[in-house]
């Protein structure tokens, strides 16, 4: 355990040396998961949905944003009032693609991978694949706007049996 | 979120799985459950805390391990198909996969090596092992590979303390 810490403090220090170059080069990947990380945070707002879902439209939602793995992922969760959802979604470089991976309250792990737009006000993450059953359908596409430092929208796309896509609208101000 | 009709489905699921007799996998998912909670150990000396927690709706587990240093590694636990996988999203950047099994006595899940993404230039997470003791007392032995082939390991002892 002692030699992950001290694995850990080699990325660091490689991090370091090389970080002249890095701020030079810094790869549009590496610029998105960056602009992902300023949501970090709490946050919370209302859900629209389309088409309309009666069981969440309205309803008060709370997310959280944490940087995790000594930065090298974000950690999203999602959770309704009164509903049971709890969702987990996980945000990473993996070599030159950004992705992530959604722990489905369905029960499936669909992947996606983001692309920041050239104004940087948004970043798209459009689908990759998916592991485990998808009999009850898969959430499909994700997109994150950038609004000001206490303000963003996602808007996440489900994919019911039969591609009927059900997209749900999350309006949401910061609270920490 | 979910249409009516697919929180039915999600209904019609959950009733299946209790018609039929439950995997190997899904016991062994029902057994890391268990842990959910917050603990408090002790690794070399210092205080380590691991936090579980049962999410998406059941369907995964998310094990987070803090110490005095700036680590801070997140474990997802699913059943997939008939096997039950942890993913470990490690400080050192990359994602080792591992398969999970119970052993006969169901006091021991042993989580063997599957594959990795990422870069394993500083080496990867390849092994680990939760010891039930009972409701209130866990270990977890973690086993990571360096990059030149070494294996280097922690034993972590864990009291409940929520």
């Amino acid at each position: 355990m002692k030699r992950i810490a001290i694995s850990a403090v080699f990325v660091l220090i490689a991090a370091t040396a090389f970080a002249a170059d890095a701020a030079a080069t810094q790869s549009d990947v590496q610029k998105s998961f960056d602009k992902l990380k300023t949501l970090a945070g709490s946050w919370e707002g209302r859900v629209t949905t389309l088409p309309p879902q009666a069981d969440v439209e309205g309803k008060l939602m709370q997310v959280s944003l944490r940087v995790t793995s000594m930065g090298n992922a974000i950690v999203h969760e999602a959770t309704i009032t009164g509903r049971p959802d709890d969702p987990i979604t996980m945000l990473y470089l993996d070599g030159d693609r950004l992705l992530l991976t959604h722990y489905c309250d369905a029960g499936n792990r669909p992947r996606m991978v983001g692309t920041m737009s050239p104004e940087g006000k948004t970043v798209e993450f459009e689908f990759l694949d998916v592991a485990g059953s998808t009999q009850y359908g898969h959430m499909h596409h994700a997109v994150f706007t950038f609004l000001d430092a206490n303000h963003h929208i996602e808007d996440w796309t489900y994919m019911e049996p039969g591609d009927k896509p059900v997209h749900a609208h999350f309006d949401l101000q910061r609270t920490k | 979120m979910k249409s009516r009709r697919f929180v039915l489905s999600v209904v019609l699921i959950s009733l299946s799985a209790v018609a039929f007799a439950q995997s190997d996998a899904q016991k062994s998912f029902d057994k890391m459950k268990t842990l959910a909670g917050t603990w408090e150990g002790t690794f070399e000396g210092k205080p380590l805390h691991v936090s579980l927690r049962v999410t998406s709706m059941g369907n995964a587990l998310m094990h987070e391990m803090k110490g005095d240093g700036p680590e801070d590694p997140i474990t997802m636990f699913n059943v997939d198909g008939d096997r039950l996988l942890l993913t470990h999203y490690c400080d050192v950047g990359n994602r080792p996969r591992m398969v999970g099994k119970v052993s006969p006595d169901g006091n021991t899940l042993e989580f063997n090596f599957l594959d990795v993404s990422g870069s394993t230039q500083y080496g990867h997470m390849q092994h680990v092992v939760f010891n039930f003791i009972d409701s209130d007392h866990h270990t977890e032995k973690w086993e990571f590979a360096m990059a030149d082939g070494k294996t280097e390991g922690g034993l972590l002892d864990l009291r409940r303390t929520k």
